[in-house]
């Protein structure tokens, strides 16, 4: 790939205490929103400052008022909101200014990256005019003066074709190149501080490692400082120098990201870091630690400068040790679920041509066993997901499902009704895959009583005793879905999906949509129960990390081929695939040091790749 | 592109045939003959009925006549109307009156409904908003032939603002009341359709991106807002001088404007078969034509639309 | 003339359907008398596209017709009062009722310096009667020996034999049979000169006409559908010189659109005032109204081919419908006045007519009577009580439903039958159904007089067999009174003898006529000496400017 830069070898990327001068002093801020003719506060005073040149990241879960305090700062928020207290930029006061003192703050002293670059461009525009209107906005430029500073900002941005960008349409750019489209233009006229609004959330895993990169270049050449502001605590630890832990309106704690990954003080920063799913944790304390570093640099023969070589040898070997002892448990059984060679096609929609989405895929799922499909969008593996529970016809191979050959089972017949009563599906948003009139105990006992496995008092029963699985209150039977909270729902969902007793649990991104914590406690949730009951599961998704808590095996998934498969030691420990390399080596670790090391071995991988 | 508009070219050739079929079937099977009705109340004269039916065709079968008059389209000759003159000739005097009409009212309606529409949705909820919406509903309740009457009496009779009806010439001043009347109707649906898109696109997150690159609000409405908004009115509008140009009927009864709907209206209560064929097929030509630039010209205002891939 | 279009107003919808209103409005009012107004206006007067080249034997119509008036001097013309004045004619004499000598004024000519002579009377005529040449108003040379033979169907015969030129100013015409009124007609349209060259080339002449008559048409004056300019015609000399510098007729589409015109004064006479404005057009126009009978009516025909209509039973029972109907009522509350209830079946305008024939008692308001006379047909022929008695009419013109409903209702309250209105949607269907005698039940008729005489509203309708015979009525003794009328030397006995045979038809009563027709027109404030003929169109070469 042509667009990766070495990092800056002196480690610049820690230069301590070496910052310049505070740009941006909030004090006691605080803002309300006006709900129901009642203010609801959504910030509390806050108090914090950025200097120029360091990376300050406000982590938070939904909810805790992060973006609403960093839109205040420019007053971006909607007209039913209310901010008091104190922000200085470089002096200057922010708040109560008017009107026009503002807009020649904003994209001129103040830039903003929001999060979603596809709709935060103007789509009837081009790129390089919506640069070049920022730019001749706050400068007294000429417009081939301007369109020569556009192009040499999305030069900067690191985009392959400047020229190209430049007259391109926001949708004729990919994800990861409208993000940097967008960095160029709240960079162009060289800001004191940049506000970056959750900037990869919508990115892919190696997109996201790109931008991140990106990010931290520009940091170390530009004076700015900048507000990072996210949930994702393995790209704080990549690009952070401090961090401010917010939750419900208060910030909680501050500290340097050194200070709070490895000595958190307040109870929700350590919760917090616990809950975060470290790639090479593994689930059970039965796994072992996986050194996902040690075990790239062995596969791919890296030399790297941030370790120590000895060292390195030795976590090397240690690796190796490992995955010689991890034996490979004897599959028992008929395969739950067995894809061999697998096509599966979008049919052809009026002028649209039929669209492969899977092509040659063979995988096999043991009775009990966990595996974990992972892929990046457009990977194909929901569409596995999919094609396992019969909602995808199969264009070619055969897919047996608890032992029925389902490739060319009619549509809602009577053998898919079968197979179905053996299969559960949790899906990824339980907001809407709940029916929001029906009472969730209704929701849970649907499958029974349509199946006609329990009716009456017996079905009021099972309903209980999932519901005590689950480890939600009985008395929940009687709720409707908008009365409880994402994780709960999820929790409902999954009751659900067991409530058949199902011998093949697909599982379709079950936590994307909740928050760390939560999501920590479904997993944990979805561990036991798969020990306890025994079924058989495949997990997609697309964090790896979640994978890990989970996994027995892993496969892993790239425009619609498998690229790789294999027990969690033979693809933590010794990935072959260079995709999978890549993949691995993408995955930010919420640890400042070990995140730091990976950094360069991905840099290393990337440089081996592309020669 | 060049391809997919000489596809849609092609596309009106099965289009026409099967519209001057339709229509001349449903003239042919109206009932009463129009031979018949030229006498009036007076006895027919069998003799020189006769002949009339001749001149006209009207002895033959019905697919006889139908292909006789593909027959003279192709050779441009339209045939007669029952007054004797050249069908063409008809035509070329009455579409361009109804062509100034009805691109008047469109105008109109697009000046006043975008400019209303777009301030209604800026100040969504406000006095401003509420009013117009009221009117615009009131608008769209009344009848055109209502509206048309009320303005053709208070301005023109009352006031004497202007002439109750069109001169011979019809020229722009003329019409100027009466692409009122028409584009009334369509004002209303183009400002609420105008007023929607821009409360949409107000709460998009590009405006948000050009609010924080700190444009001022002028410009963030015309140039992001607007334009965005834009989108969807445009095609309405095109869509819509299709249906001015058949539809004004009423209108041009009310003001006494020399154009299409009168004609067609005459020729159709007098069994004019060719006529109305003639009149109609041009009518559903022009639809055909503006539809496609509508097309054309949404693919080219919002770039991510592509029609050939 | 019977009107295709009844594009005179008629009772729309009073919307206060029997509800009085006291509008007033009865009485007729005349037009402004003369002074010598300003001459050099042009009258911009209200018109109709019309349905043919403007040929005048092709016109049958009320659009081209009054153009074809203004262009053309025929042998005679009317004057207000229906009284035939001579024009190009300096004598008619007829030696029985049946051969008639015409002797032409010298120098005339046609406004394209061609003279007009005995020949071209001869040849317009001819060209009118041939079938080969299509002319709509052929029919009206009917009378003519040879007529026959020149229009029927195929005949390929361009002359009729009773025809025949004597010299450059006389020639002699032969009937089939005598008829005493016919000098009365030759003032119809139909019976004009026309120039060679229309005969030669009829539809280009139709689109530039060449006339003799008061007026000539401007140049490009026909500017279709929009409007018809016509100029005052220097070298005409007869009794209906042009008063004013010239006509210009506007083509209205819609009634409505035309008053508003007149009301701001951008039309200057309208010549009938739409059904929408009838309420209120007094108080808007002050005294610049007209209201004048005119020569036509509005009747019921009753097609004597249903069972249920013919014979004994049905003759009671028409007579029961006619005297179940309270004409007075519907004059006031719908028409507002704008109509007389009939006392016979012509018109009051005209020569001879009467309002006491024997057997117009038939025509008033009688409830009890009717009942009566009902109950006597029923023991004759029952009448089936789930008949539904209708009464058709074409809803696309003239505002015909209100009255109609207002009929309809006082026959159900009255008689205690089944009645309803039957509309057709145009006047082509209502016209079909009746020629084809396929008619279910009564329809709606009437009569515009051709000519101002008794005969025009007798013979073309109830002679057996005859063109406009709706109801298909037939009967020996009617036929023979109509043609012993027509064998009368003097006008004045011919009228008799017309009033005469009525009697038979207010016994027999195959239409039951219902009132007479009155025209209700306006005027702006920059014309004056605004005043209508006998057929109801404004004398618009009298009318000057103030």
């Amino acid at each position: 790939m042509s667009d990766y830069l070495s990092p800056d070898p002196a480690g610049a990327d820690s230069r301590p205490g070496e910052k310049g001068a505070v740009v941006l002093e909030v004090r006691n801020l605080s803002v309300d929103f006006g709900v129901d003719k009642k203010w609801v506060p959504a910030a509390v005073g806050l108090n914090y400052e950025v200097r120029a040149g360091e990376v300050l990241a406000i982590v938070g879960e939904s909810g805790s008022g992060k973006s609403a305090s960093s839109m205040a700062l420019l007053g971006l928020l909607p007209s039913n909101s209310r901010v008091s207290g104190s922000v200085r930029l470089s002096g200057k006061e922010l708040l109560g200014a008017d009107a026009s003192n503002i807009r020649s703050v904003r994209g001129k002293d103040v830039a903003v990256i929001f999060q979603e670059p596809m709709t935060a461009l103007n789509p009837v525009y081009t790129v390089g005019a919506q640069i070049v209107e920022t730019v001749r906005l706050h400068n007294e430029v000429s417009p081939d003066g301007a369109r020569e500073r556009a192009l040499r900002m999305l030069e900067l941005v690191e985009l392959p074709d400047p020229e190209k960008a430049f007259r391109s349409y926001p949708h004729q750019l990919s994800g990861g190149q409208r993000q940097r489209a967008m960095i160029a233009q709240s960079l162009s006229c060289d800001p004191k501080l940049l506000i970056a609004d959750e900037p990869t959330t919508a990115l892919d895993v190696t997109v996201q490692a790109e931008i991140l990169d990106l990010m931290r270049n520009l940091r170390n050449k530009l004076d700015s400082a900048i507000v990072l502001i996210t949930h994702d605590m393995g790209v704080v630890a990549d690009l952070a120098d401090r961090i401010a832990v917010m939750r419900r309106g208060l910030i909680v704690e501050t500290g340097t990201a050194d200070q709070i990954f490895h000595n958190p003080q307040h109870p929700y920063t350590q919760a917090l870091l616990a809950a975060v799913p470290h790639l090479g944790q593994g689930g059970t304390d039965a796994e072992a630690e996986v050194d996902v570093t040690a075990a790239l640099a062995a596969a791919t023969h890296a030399e790297l400068e941030s370790v120590d070589h000895d060292e390195l040898v030795r976590r090397e070997r240690e690796n190796a040790a490992a995955l010689a002892a991890a034996g490979a448990a004897r599959p028992v059984g008929e395969p739950v679920l067995e894809l061999t060679d697998v096509a599966i096609e979008y049919p052809k929609q009026g002028r649209v041509p039929a669209f492969r989405a899977v092509e040659g895929a063979n995988l096999t799922i043991y009775p009990g066993q966990v595996v974990g499909l992972v892929g990046e969008s457009g990977s194909g593996k929901t569409t596995i997901g999919r094609a396992a529970v019969g909602l995808l016809p199969v264009a070619a191979g055969s897919m047996r499902v608890v032992g029925q050959d389902i490739s060319a089972a009619k549509k809602n017949g009577k053998q898919l009704h079968q197979v179905r009563r053996h299969i559960g599906m949790v899906f990824q948003d339980p907001s809407s895959s709940l029916n929001p009139r029906l009472p969730i105990g209704e929701s849970i006992g649907e499958p029974m009583y349509l199946a006609g496995t329990a009716k009456g008092a017996d079905l009021q029963r099972r309903i209980e005793a999932l519901l005590d699985q689950v480890e939600l209150p009985r008395d929940y039977r009687n709720r409707y879905p908008h009365e409880l909270s994402g994780g709960q729902k999820q929790r409902v969902g999954i009751a659900r999906a067991l409530s058949l007793k199902p011998k093949l649990m697909v599982a379709d991104e079950p936590t994307s949509a909740l928050d760390v914590s939560v999501q920590a406690k479904v997993l944990e949730l979805f561990q036991n129960l798969q020990q306890e009951l025994g079924f058989a599961c495949l997990f997609v998704t697309h964090d790896l990390a979640v994978v890990d808590v989970l996994a027995d095996h892993i496969c892993v998934m790239q425009r619609g081929r498998i690229v790789e498969q294999g027990t969690r030691d033979q693809i933590l420990r010794n990935p072959q695939e260079p995709y999978t390399q890549r993949l691995l080596a993408a995955v930010p670790l919420p640890d400042p040091a070990k995140q730091r090391e990976r950094r360069e071995l991905r840099a290393q991988l990337l440089a081996a790749g592309s020669e | 592109m060049a391809w997919y508009i000489l596809r849609r070219f092609l596309q009106l050739v099965p289009v026409f045939l099967g519209a001057t079929l339709l229509v001349y079937f449903l003239v042919f099977s109206l009932p009463g003959d129009p031979i018949v009705a030229l006498f009036g109340d007076k006895p027919v004269n069998e003799a020189v009925a006769a002949q009339l039916r001749a001149q006209y065709n009207l002895d033959q079968p019905f697919w006889i006549q139908y292909l006789l008059y593909l027959k003279s389209i192709f050779t441009f000759d339209l045939g007669l109307d029952f007054t004797g003159r050249e069908i063409a000739t008809v035509l070329g005097e009455v579409f361009p009156v109804t062509a100034r009409l009805a691109v008047m009212a469109l105008i109109f309606e697009a000046v006043f409904g975008i400019v209303f529409g777009l301030i209604a949705g800026l100040r969504k909820g406000k006095l401003f908003d509420a009013t117009v919406l009221v009117a615009s509903l009131i608008v769209i309740g009344i009848p055109i032939f209502v509206l048309g009457f009320l303005l053709q009496f208070f301005i023109g009779v009352q006031l004497g603002w202007a002439k109750p009806t069109v001169s011979s010439a019809a020229t722009v001043q003329d019409l100027i009341l009466p692409a009122m009347v028409l584009g009334l109707g369509s004002f209303a649906y183009v400002l609420r359709l105008t007023r929607t898109s821009v409360i949409e696109n107000m709460s998009a997150d590009y405006v948000r991106t050009a609010t924080a690159k700190g444009l001022s609000r002028g410009r963030v409405v015309r140039v992001h807002i607007l334009r965005n908004s834009l989108i969807p009115v445009v095609t309405f509008l095109g869509a819509d001088l299709g249906s001015l140009m058949g539809g004004a009927i009423v209108t041009e009864g009310i003001f006494n404007v020399p154009g299409v709907g009168n004609r067609l209206y005459r020729a159709v209560t007098s069994g004019e078969g060719p006529t109305v064929v003639s009149i109609v097929t041009v009518l559903v030509l022009i639809y055909c034509v503006s539809n496609l630039l509508v097309d054309l010209l949404y693919a080219w205002l919002d770039p991510r639309i592509r029609y050939d891939s | 003339m019977r009107f295709s279009r009844t594009s005179k107003a008629l009772g729309m919808m009073a919307i206060a359907a029997l509800a009085l209103t006291g509008c007033g409005g009865g009485g007729a009012t005349s037009g402004s008398t003369n002074a010598a107004g300003n001459s050099s206006k042009v009258i911009l007067a209200d018109g109709s596209e019309p349905q043919r080249p403007l040929m005048p034997a092709d016109t049958n119509e009320v659009g081209g017709g009054k153009v074809i008036e203004l262009m053309f001097a025929g042998l005679v013309s009317y004057d207000p009062s229906g009284k035939p004045v001579n024009e190009l004619a300096e004598s008619i004499e007829g030696k029985d009722a049946q051969h008639y000598t015409i002797k032409l004024k010298k120098d005339q000519k046609f406004t394209n310096g061609e003279a007009i002579t005995a020949k071209t009377f001869v040849d317009s005529w001819n060209f009118g009667a041939a079938a080969k040449n299509a002319q709509l108003s052929g029919a009206f040379f009917e009378s003519i020996k040879g007529y026959d033979e020149a229009s029927a169907e195929g005949s390929k015969v361009e002359t009729m034999s009773g025809l025949k030129v004597v010299d450059d100013l006389t020639f002699t015409v032969e009937l089939k049979q005598p008829e005493s009124d016919w000098p009365l007609r030759l003032g119809y349209s139909a019976f004009v000169p026309v120039p060679s060259g229309a005969l030669k080339d009829p539809k280009g002449f139709g689109e530039k006409p060449v006339g003799n008559g008061p007026y000539k048409m401007a140049d490009g004056g026909w500017q279709h559908n929009v409007q018809i300019q016509l100029v005052p015609n220097p070298e005409y000399n007869g009794p209906r010189k042009a008063k004013n510098a010239g006509v210009t007729f506007k083509i209205f589409q819609n009634d409505d659109a035309a008053y508003q015109d007149l009301l701001s004064n951008n039309l200057d006479v309208l010549q009938t005032i739409p059904t929408s404005a009838l309420k209120n057009f007094k108080s808007d126009l002050g005294d610049r109204t007209i209201d004048k009978p005119y020569a036509g009516n509005q009747t019921i025909a009753l097609p004597e081919y249903l069972p249920e209509w013919s014979g004994e039973a049905g003759k009671l029972r028409r007579q029961a419908i006619s005297m179940a109907m309270n004409r007075e009522e519907i004059t006031k509350v719908i028409f507002n006045g704008a109509r007389k209830p009939a006392k016979d079946f012509t018109a009051p305008v005209l020569d001879g007519y009467s309002d006491s024939i024997k057997g117009s008692e038939n025509l008033n308001f009688d409830a009890a009577k009717a009942k009566d006379l009902w109950a006597k047909a029923d023991a004759i022929q029952k009448w089936d009580a789930n008949k539904t008695f209708t009464i058709a009419y074409n809803a696309d013109k003239g505002g015909h439903k209100a009255w109609v409903e207002a009929v309809v209702n006082q026959l159900k309250n009255n008689l205690g039958i089944k009645v309803e209105g039957k509309p057709y949607a145009t006047f082509k269907e209502a016209r079909n159904d009746a020629t084809a005698k396929t008619l279910t039940g009564s329809i709606r008729a009437g009569w515009q007089a051709d000519y101002p005489s008794l005969y025009n509203f007798l013979g073309p309708i109830y002679k057996t067999g005859a063109g406009s015979n709706d109801a298909q009525y037939a009967n020996p003794e009617f036929d023979k009174a109509i043609s012993d009328g027509l064998k009368a030397s003097s006008v004045s006995e011919g009228n008799a003898a017309m009033n005469k045979a009525q009697e038979i038809l207010l016994q027999d009563l195959p239409a039951i006529p219902l009132w007479y027709q009155v025209s209700q027109g306006g005027w702006s404030d920059q014309v004056t000496n605004v005043d209508y003929a006998w057929n109801g169109v404004p004398l618009y070469y009298n009318i000057t400017g103030k």
